[in-house]
C-alpha cells in the first residue's frame, strides 16, 4: 500500500506547487514552482508504471518547455506581476474553463479505464512501457508518428518566421 | 518494478537535505557583518552596470524553440532504439522518414539564416 501514500504525497505536493505557481508575485518563483509541479507529475507517472512518460516528462517539460517559459519571462522582462485583487469578474470564465477541462479529463480517464479493461489496447504484463509504446508507435500508430514530425516541422518554421522579423 | 526507483528516491532526498541543511546551517552559524561591497551582486569581480533584469533579444527564444523541437524528436527515438532489432528494416525506414522531415526543417532554418548570431 506504500505506493498509494506516495501517490497522495506527490499529488498533494503537485497541487501545492501549482497553487504557488499562480499565486507567486515574482514570475521567476512561479517558473520554479512550475518545475516542481512537472517533477511531481513525473513521480506520479512512475508510480503508475509509466516510466517512459516519466522520463519524457523530465526531459521535455522540465528540460525544454521550462527553458521556453523562462525565456519568455526574460524577453518580456516581467519584474513583478501587478496583482492587487485575486478575484475579478473576468476570472469566473477561467474557473469555468478549468472546471470544463477537469470534467473532460475525468471523462477521458474513465473511458480509457473502460477501454483498457475491455482489452482495446493491451499493455503486456511484465514488459517495460518503453517497449510497449514503441511496439504500438511503429506499427498501429505509424501515421500519427510521422504526422508528429510534420507538426514539429510546422513549429520549427513558425518559430523562425515569428522571430526573424527583428533581424532585418 | 517500483523497487528500482528507490535509489532515485534516496538520491533525491539526500540532494534536497544536502542543499537545505547547507543553506540553513551556514545561515545559522555563519557570522554576518554586511557591508555595501559585500551585498553588491557579484559579476565576476566587476562593478555591476545597471540592473540584471534586462530584456533579452528574441533570438534566444528561437534557439529554445529549436531545442524543444529536436528534444521531442529525440524523445521519439528512445522507444525506437529500444526496439531497433525487432523492428527491422521497416522501423529503420520509418525513422529515416521522420528524421528527414525534420532535417528539412533544419535546412530551412539554416537557409533562412536563423542560426547566425550576427
Amino acid at each position: 500500500m506504500m505506493p498509494v501514500y506516495l501517490a497522495y504525497l506527490f499529488s498533494g505536493l503537485a497541487v501545492i506547487l501549482a497553487l504557488s505557481t499562480i499565486l507567486q508575485k515574482n514570475p521567476v518563483y512561479s517558473a520554479a514552482s512550475l518545475i516542481g509541479v512537472m517533477i511531481m507529475l513525473a513521480c506520479d507517472y512512475v508510480l503508475l508504471g509509466a516510466d517512459f512518460i516519466a522520463a519524457i516528462q523530465i526531459i521535455v517539460y522540465v528540460g525544454a518547455i521550462m527553458v521556453l517559459f523562462v525565456f519568455v519571462i526574460m524577453l518580456l522582462n516581467i519584474e513583478q506581476a501587478k496583482r492587487e485583487k485575486l478575484f475579478i469578474p473576468r476570472r469566473v470564465v477561467g474557473v469555468l474553463l478549468g472546471l470544463a477541462i477537469f470534467l473532460k479529463l475525468s471523462i477521458v480517464g474513465y473511458t480509457a479505464k473502460v477501454m483498457l479493461s475491455k482489452g482495446y489496447l493491451k499493455i503486456p504484463k511484465g514488459a517495460d512501457s518503453t517497449t510497449a509504446i514503441g511496439k504500438y508507435l511503429f506499427s498501429n500508430y505509424l501515421l500519427p508518428f510521422e504526422v508528429a514530425s510534420i507538426v514539429l516541422l510546422v513549429g520549427l518554421i513558425g518559430a523562425v518566421v515569428l522571430g526573424r522579423r527583428e533581424a532585418k | 518494478m517500483l523497487a528500482s526507483y528507490v535509489p532515485i528516491l534516496i538520491f533525491a532526498i539526500i540532494a534536497i537535505l544536502f542543499a537545505s541543511v547547507t543553506l540553513f546551517m551556514s545561515n545559522l552559524i555563519g557570522q554576518k557583518r554586511p557591508s555595501e561591497d559585500k551585498l553588491m551582486p557579484y559579476e565576476c569581480g566587476n562593478i555591476p552596470v545597471g540592473t540584471a533584469r534586462e530584456r533579452f533579444p528574441i533570438r534566444f527564444y528561437i534557439f529554445a524553440m529549436l531545442f524543444i523541437v529536436f528534444d521531442v524528436e529525440v524523445a521519439f527515438m528512445f522507444p525506437w532504439a529500444v526496439l531497433f532489432k525487432k523492428l527491422g528494416i521497416l522501423g529503420f525506414v520509418e525513422m529515416v522518414v521522420f528524421v528527414l522531415i525534420l532535417l528539412l526543417g533544419l535546412l530551412y532554418v539554416w537557409g533562412k539564416g536563423a542560426l547566425e548570431w550576427e
